[in-house]
């Protein structure tokens, strides 16, 4: 029975620049709810032993993983093997001949914070590669570290990620904490969920690869369309669909109502404004593409009016940037059933609330894609 | 028996230098001592310079389009007004001022936000959720960016390969003086434990930053 798992896929011990000990790591991860946690240190996976030994001992499955911590930027790096690649040997232009060796070996590659800033505040941490094949990497840490969800980085990370996805590249969106020291013990906080059957390394890596991923700050999602579960990163055919997005507070202890669901995506089939048909039978009709429904305006009172009915009222695909990218968004209420046209490309979901007077993404999933 | 010692200047930055020593006889233990000097940088006028580019770089550059994600910076519901702690340089100055979604740019310790007067909370009283403080460089001016990277530090790390071409581990750490040691059966965290054979060892030294003067590594390494 597939489950989504909250995890922890970017933590530090001592055994680099952590402070905490990979058992008391555990301990903390076990604490704040986590089912999984990856180990994932500065250029070396000597933590793992102690670590999987705590992992048994408290009840958290942990992954061995390690951080490629080099000049142009983060990579981490999720194998039984640290040593699919050596970390000092990257540059900015031979990353992808060294990715690819890693994910020969079925690692699993995550751009670790790409949007961080660099030398000499932050030395390394701006991802600088100049990556081509990102098929060759599973996932993205769209958001991360302390920042809030909106905050300037994870915006600019969003964008590159929208970016790859809009260039055909299915890679997942994960949360990377960072962890290195214990922290606060906030409410909640910012969780990476992964589906996967059974609560295992292996299990769990699959799911990244599959991108059926998402990162949710206090909430719980699940997606159906046209009534049937679908797990993130599955593909559907092109067409009308009808997404329900089922939002579970369950975490959550503030107040984060009104919630607002937004579509995004390269596969929304833009319904701009209403289109006039050639008129049927004498009369005046307008067919009506609303990027849900088709509906058939008719004439009023024998005026040339059209009148548009979608039982609420048209909703206009935006587009992103003012029209350049092909990246809309539309919006839906939390409770609504949200049918959308598609065609080719991807699709993913957000969930908006209203906390503390502002409104903030607190979900951000991997997406969905159309195919053919 | 000492089995490497070197005293170098380093001033070359992202770079790996590799420091090979020979281990003629098996041994129980091996220990590396390793540390450079300085580890702050002293030149205040260098550093802030550093910072300043590496703002505009980073940080600045990336805002250019701030405009079009205005939402993260919009402040719903009605004209609440939110004290910030301190709200200097809110309208001259450092503030950048956006016409199109009158959106001002975040000022030294708050947001400021034309036309209904709102002023959001201050990124240094906390995040919106919890009361506990996020981070978040983006949210910083020029000055504030500089004042929390300063000190500016040297940072230079190593790494071990045995003889038999396996890579034994990394000390990616700030301290700038550290002492580890190797052996079979248990070595410091960041190092797998590992045989002392014999044969032609490798200690790389990582150069992640190191100031314009650069810095003096003592590495000194030991078998017993």
């Amino acid at each position: 029975m597939k489950k989504y798992f909250p995890v922890e896929l970017h933590c530090h011990t001592n055994h680099s620049d952590g402070s905490m000990s990979p058992g008391f790591l555990v301990e903390s991860a076990k604490k704040r709810g986590y089912a999984a946690i990856a180990v994932t240190d500065h250029n070396t996976a000597s933590a793992f032993e102690s670590a999987a030994a705590a992992g048994e001992k408290y009840g958290v499955c942990v992954i061995k993983g390690i951080e490629w911590t080099t000049f142009f930027g983060h990579i981490v790096c999720l194998h039984d093997d640290a040593n699919v690649a050596d970390w000092r040997e990257l540059n900015m232009d031979n990353i992808d001949a060294h990715a690819e060796k890693a994910r020969g070996k079925n690692a699993v590659l995550t751009l670790a914070h790409p949007m961080r800033v660099g030398a000499p505040a932050a030395n390394g941490c701006r991802m600088e590669f100049r990556i081509k094949r990102f098929d060759l990497f599973s996932a993205v840490e769209v958001w991360s570290q302390n920042d809030p969800p909106d905050s300037r980085a994870n915006v600019l990370s969003e964008k590159m990620y929208d970016g790859i996805l809009s260039g055909g590249f299915r890679l997942a969106a994960v949360y990377g904490f960072d962890w290195h020291s214990p922290g606060a013990d906030l409410p909640y906080f910012i969780n990476t969920y992964i589906g996967a059957e059974n609560l295992n390394a292996e299990d769990l890596k699959e799911g990244i690869r599959r991108g059926d991923t998402y990162i949710a700050m206090g909430l719980q999602v699940e997606l159906l369309a046209d009534g049937e579960k679908l797990p993130f990163g599955a593909e559907i055919g092109e067409g009308e669909h009808t997404f329900e997005l089922k939002i579970s507070k369950g975490l959550c202890q503030g107040e984060v109502l009104p919630l607002e669901i937004v579509l995004k995506g390269t596969a929304i089939e833009c319904g701009e404004k209403a289109r006039e048909a050639e008129s049927e039978d004498g009369l005046k009709r307008a067919v009506v593409k609303c990027g849900e429904k088709m509906q058939r305006a008719e004439s009023e009172d024998g005026l040339k009016r059209t009148v548009v009915e979608c039982g609420e009222k048209a909703r206009e695909a935006e587009s992103e940037d003012g029209g350049n990218s092909q990246v809309k968004s539309v919006r839906f209420g939390a409770e609504e059933k949200m049918r959308v046209q598609t065609r080719k490309g991807f699709l993913r979901f957000e969930v908006h609330g209203i906390a503390d007077g502002k409104r903030l993404p607190l979900v951000f999933t991997s997406p969905v894609w159309v195919v053919y | 028996m000492v089995v490497l010692e070197k005293s170098l200047s380093v001033k070359e930055n992202c770079v790996h230098i590799k420091l090979p020593f020979e281990v003629r006889e098996e041994g129980e233990r091996l220990t590396v001592s390793f540390c450079y000097a300085p580890k702050t940088v002293d030149d205040k006028a260098y550093s802030e310079r550093l910072l300043k580019e590496c703002f505009e770089k980073y940080v600045s550059a990336d805002r250019s389009d701030v405009e079009e994600y205005g939402e993260a910076d919009i402040f719903d519901g009605e004209n609440q007004v939110r004290e910030a702690e301190s709200c200097g340089n809110k309208l001259t100055g450092k503030t950048d001022i956006f016409e199109g979604k009158k959106q001002f740019e975040r000022a030294e310790k708050a947001d400021i936000f034309d036309g209904e007067n709102q002023v959001r909370e201050a990124e240094g009283r906390g995040n919106r959720l919890t009361g506990k403080a996020f981070g978040g460089e983006y949210s910083l001016s020029v000055g504030a960016f500089i004042k929390k990277y300063t000190p500016l530090k040297n940072l230079l790390t190593f790494s071990l390969d045995s003889p038999s071409g396996v890579y034994v581990g990394d000390a990616h750490r700030h301290d700038a003086n550290q002492v580890v040691f190797v052996s079979e059966k248990e070595s410091s965290p960041g190092f797998l434990p590992h045989k002392i054979e014999k044969g032609e060892w490798t200690l790389t030294l990582s150069v992640f930053f190191v100031e314009e003067k650069g810095v003096k590594a003592d590495i000194r390494a030991e078998v017993f």
